[in-house]
């Protein structure tokens, strides 16, 4: 019952020439074919597209017109219209401007810290002979944690009095007194990072033990054939090899940290002050704390647009260096 | 137990295993601390010094199930989660498979768009959506935050799709074909069935996604519609944080998503990736 055997197509235009033929010669009933017929594919993407321009189209554009008002919640029928002036408001801020230096600390701190984490973690996992399943899953578990969950734990393990950590700590004589990790002004964004740290590390661990498992071993044989050390063979072969991997993984993840917002909400709510206040939590707090929609709208978009700068550097990046 | 060819000696094995040792303390102890505490009676939950054996004591988890909000608020959660996952592993699913089998003007470029929308910030969209779903009378509702969950669970589907769906080999689905199938019964008795591991393990990614999403629910949601990851943040009360309680809750909240992890482990690369790389 098998068909002539088709050579096994590389380009998609003619498999779906082909498609398209086949369906139009094989038997399909006369009255089917009086109707118009829509190819496949345009039926088959159609839900997916108007859902999205009904879900994020239209509400970024939305947010686009809130953005060019003047509407606070409080007094919501005298909005009007101020055209950029909520976007000159909002870069006049002294907070937008700490916000952004704090989100772009935090992620690049994190993310660096998280590669060699990341990294480390996978050579160590690579050699095992014994019981990889499990340390890998044991090791990927955090970042499954509800973030909102993880951000708790951690508050309870950080509390300055009740806290585990600070027992520990003491305990042991490392300090004499319990320190604030998370009210402290110079120890605020770093428990913040590290919070991050610990959640995420995971996704870079996974990526790197992926992209390990997949050098070739008689590259790394031949090498301490040669006398190479360990060190030389990560170095000149392992690193160049997983670049594009390692690439692209820096980037998914500091694209995550910098929209970050459940954790640190829950974690400091931006405080000290506004210390550990990403650019999320600033858009956050002048639409529901000072219920100034417009000027939300104005910062939020400002983030969208980084961020798109962003994820279009990011795409190129992936096309470039295209991991199949 | 682990490949000591760096040196052959001991002592580097000794600091390997005391290293992977410590590697899985960090990851898991602060896992092990929050199922620990949800254990132990409430008041005993902030004693020091850490009581690391005890008998087990369900008193929290009875509070919250009993008085709390908690179980309407899993049902909220589970149902908001499924829906969103079932629409978007269907429509993805069609829209993957399109991209992937057919050639023509959007087949190159719709990908890339639904993967830069994957990356808008959830918080420029909060501020629309509350100001919308308020003007349609929506807020306080399970369909507002499925929607707002589609913004990110269907690009997502999207794209695990693609890269399921780009290891599936076309002969199969030709010979379907040559033998005088329609594409859709290509699709629903060839493809389908075939694909079937990678179609469930998107649903149940996307499933995880809507389970944990926290901002949408923080801000459209309601006494009606709220979901988990919400009520555990607010055992954060004027009277301090109810420790016992939120440590039962935070652990029920995180038990599915552990099953899950444990379950998808081999696809967990390419989920949290989304088929960028392959697992």
């Amino acid at each position: 019952m098998m068909g002539p055997h088709l050579p096994r197509v590389m380009k998609r235009s003619s498999q779906a020439s082909n498609a398209r033929d086949v369906q139009k010669t094989t038997g399909e009933p006369a009255a089917k074919r009086r109707l118009p017929s829509i190819p496949f594919h345009y039926g088959a993407i159609l839900p997916a597209l108007l859902l999205t321009i009904l879900v994020v189209v239209g509400p970024l554009l939305y947010s686009l017109r809130l953005s060019v008002w003047r509407y606070n919640l409080t007094d919501p029928f005298n909005r009007y219209y101020v055209g950029l002036s909520n976007y000159e408001t909002a870069v006049q801020q002294p907070v937008f401007w700490s916000s952004l230096r704090v989100t772009l600390i935090y992620t690049v701190v994190a993310v660096f810290i998280q590669f060699f984490l990341g990294f480390g973690f996978a050579l160590l996992v690579n050699h095992l002979t014994w019981g990889k399943r499990f340390t890998r899953t044991a090791i990927m578990l955090p970042a499954f944690i509800t973030p909102v969950v993880v951000a708790l734990t951690w508050r309870f393990l950080l509390h300055p009095e009740l806290g585990t950590v600070n027992y520990y700590l003491q305990e042991w004589g490392f300090i004499d007194s319990g320190l604030v990790w998370l009210g402290d002004k110079n120890l605020a964004l770093f428990s913040v990072i590290m919070v991050d740290v610990w959640r995420n590390t995971p996704f870079l661990f996974l990526v790197f033990l992926a992209g390990l498992q997949s050098v070739p071993h008689e590259l790394l044989e031949s090498a301490s054939i040669d006398g190479a050390s360990p060190f030389q063979k990560l170095m000149h072969i392992i690193v160049p090899l997983l670049k594009p991997l390692i690439l692209v993984g820096l980037i998914i993840r500091s694209m995550d940290a910098m929209r970050e917002f459940d954790t640190i909400f829950v974690l400091t709510g931006g405080g000290p002050g506004t210390l550990t206040e990403v650019i999320s939590l600033t858009a956050y707090r002048f639409a529901f704390r000072n219920f100034e929609i417009g000027i939300a709208a104005a910062i939020s978009f400002i983030i969208f647009l980084l961020v798109l700068f962003f994820s279009i550097l990011f795409v190129r990046e992936m096309q470039r260096s295209r991991i199949d | 137990m682990l490949r000591s060819r760096l040196q052959g000696t001991s002592i580097v094995t000794g600091v390997l295993v005391l290293t992977l040792v410590l590697v899985l303390l960090w990851s898991l102890l602060p896992v092990i601390w929050l199922v620990a505490t949800s254990l132990k009676p409430a008041r005993l939950a902030n004693a020091l010094p850490p009581d690391w054996t005890f008998l087990p004591d369900f008193e929290n988890y009875a509070n919250i199930l009993q008085h709390g909000d908690f179980v309407p608020y899993l049902w909220n959660t589970v149902l908001v989660a499924s829906v969103t996952s079932a629409l978007a592993t269907v429509f993805g699913t069609l829209s993957a498979y399109s991209f992937v089998r057919f050639n023509f003007r959007g087949s190159y470029l719709l990908p890339l768009f639904y993967l830069i929308l994957r990356m808008v910030p959830r918080v420029v969209l909060v501020v629309p959506y509350f100001i919308i779903m308020g003007e349609l009378g929506l807020l306080n509702t399970r369909t507002s935050l499925i929607v707002s969950y589609t913004t990110f669970a269907l690009p997502f589907a999207i794209w695990l799709m693609i890269g399921f769906f780009k290891e599936l080999p076309a002969e199969i689905e030709e010979a379907g074909l040559v033998d005088g199938a329609t594409r859709i019964q290509v699709l629903l008795h060839i493809v389908v069935p075939v694909t079937a591991p990678g179609i469930a393990t998107t649903a149940l990614f996307a499933f995880l996604l809507g389970w944990n999403e926290f901002i949408f629910s923080l801000i459209l949601a309601g006494p009606d519609s709220r979901t988990l990851p919400v009520l555990v943040a607010g055992f954060d009360t004027d009277r301090g944080i109810l420790w016992g309680e939120m440590t039962a809750a935070a652990t029920l909240i995180v038990l599915p998503v552990i099953v899950l992890a444990v379950v998808l482990q081999r696809h967990i690369v390419r989920g949290l990736t989304m088929g960028a790389v392959k697992g």
